[in-house]
């Protein structure tokens, strides 16, 4: 499974954290450094494997606790319907 | 742009205002040009219901509407239900006033130079902020945040120091390259009760009671048209005054919540002012700074402010 970035999100990063911008309901949500860099392999249309080598090739963190942690940033991402599933 | 002869021309936001509205500001350079014209025109009942067209943004407290702005096509229409429709063109350089026949026109002419004029400059595109600053040795101090925050409080505190005014309440600024520079506004702090000690040194001349019942008072100002953004400070009262720098999306967070029109439903303004938050947040300092009581404001304030604001992440 692939995701993007919902159409209806704008995204800014600043200092490896992210603010995220849902245009429809303008609620503002903030990523911290991992999940920031989660989410840009995630909205540029990468799967949760990728996104969790990414967190690993950039933080000290092992690969089945990122994995883990991918797993339920994309389940609430999706929910909050700020990601979307693209193949 | 060519205006009419009676229409008093205004300079502040870096742009000449020809204005039937009285605006707290100096006047523009002889011969220059109108980049904005205020006209104000026959008094027309102004109801509650949002106007016809797009909404493209809205302000409401839990028993009113304060604002809708609609679109439709040709004109965009502000509404401050009560007390006036203002009319936007569609080149964003002409509001077109048409006051309620009971409104007061002293607050008519507030919500027309402050809210009405920071919509059409943001429509425009340009960065408003909710915010007051003051030059400190060139530099700005920005003060952001919401009414009732402490903006004008801190700002009445730094123009005791030896500050002068650069505006109060709504503040355009620009990104240039890697600095953020900020524009000269309106001339007078509106202080609420608990902060007019702050002014307490001002001769009388100085000092008028505004339409909004606060104490106007007007503190030296800066002799600058434009000014670099030295930090941004977003206060919240408390008991005790105490700065934390923040970085990151806690800094954009906290600048997200500052545009001096709220409540925008258009993506594309939602979109470029995280854009501008961010781009602001990436050039200058951000702080929170927790304030005691005006009566317990140290002097010397920006020394306390700036010091933990020099560096960038």
């Amino acid at each position: 499974m692939r995701y993007r970035a919902a159409d209806n999100v704008a995204y800014e990063v600043l200092d490896g954290e992210a603010v995220l911008l849902d245009l429809d309901s303008s609620r503002y949500y903030s990523l911290n450094r991992s999940g920031a860099r989660a989410w840009q392999v995630l909205a540029d249309g990468a799967g949760a494997d990728e996104a969790s080598a990414a967190v690993v090739e950039r933080f000290d963190v092992a690969a089945d606790v990122a994995s883990a942690d991918v797993s339920e940033l994309i389940d609430r991402l999706l929910a909050a319907g700020l990601l979307v599933a693209s193949s | 742009m060519t205006t009419r002869d009676d229409a008093a021309t205004y300079f502040l936001h870096g742009l000449a205002v020809a204005s039937d509205v009285p605006i707290d500001a100096p006047s523009a350079p002889r011969g220059r040009a109108p980049d904005l014209e205020i006209t104000l025109a026959r008094p027309c009942p102004v109801p509650d219901e949002l106007p016809p067209g797009r909404l493209v943004a809205e302000s409401a407290d839990p028993t009113r509407r304060l604002y809708a702005i609609t679109e439709d096509g040709h004109c965009t229409l502000m509404r401050f239900p009560g007390h006036c429709d203002v009319a936007i063109d569609a080149s964003y350089t002409r509001m077109t006033v048409s006051p309620d026949p009971s409104a007061d026109p002293g607050l008519v002419g507030l919500l027309a130079t402050g809210g009405a004029l920071a919509a059409i400059l943001t429509l425009a595109g340009r960065c408003v902020l909710h915010a007051a600053a003051v030059d400190v040795d060139g530099r700005a101090i920005v003060i952001l945040g919401p009414s009732g925050s402490g903006k004008s409080t801190l700002a009445a505190a730094l123009c005791r120091d030896g500050g002068r005014l650069v505006s109060d309440d709504v503040l355009v600024v620009d990104v240039d390259g890697g600095s953020v520079v900020c524009h000269r506004g309106n001339g007078t702090l509106r202080l609420r009760p608990g902060a007019q000690l702050l002014a307490d040194h001002l001769p009388p001349e100085r000092l008028t009671t505004t339409v909004d019942g606060r104490l106007g008072a007007c503190y030296e100002p800066t002799d600058a048209t434009a000014l670099p953004v030295a930090a941004v400070v977003v206060p919240q009262p408390t008991s005790e005054l105490r700065t934390e720098v923040v970085r990151g999306a806690a800094a954009v967070l906290a600048l997200s919540r500052g545009p001096r029109v709220g409540g925008w439903k258009d993506p594309a303004i939602l979109e470029r002012w995280l854009a501008d938050a961010h781009a602001i947040a990436a050039r200058v300092p951000v702080l929170t700074a927790t304030l005691p009581p005006p009566a317990d404001l140290p002097p010397r304030l920006a020394d306390r402010l700036l010091p933990d604001a020099v560096a960038l992440p």
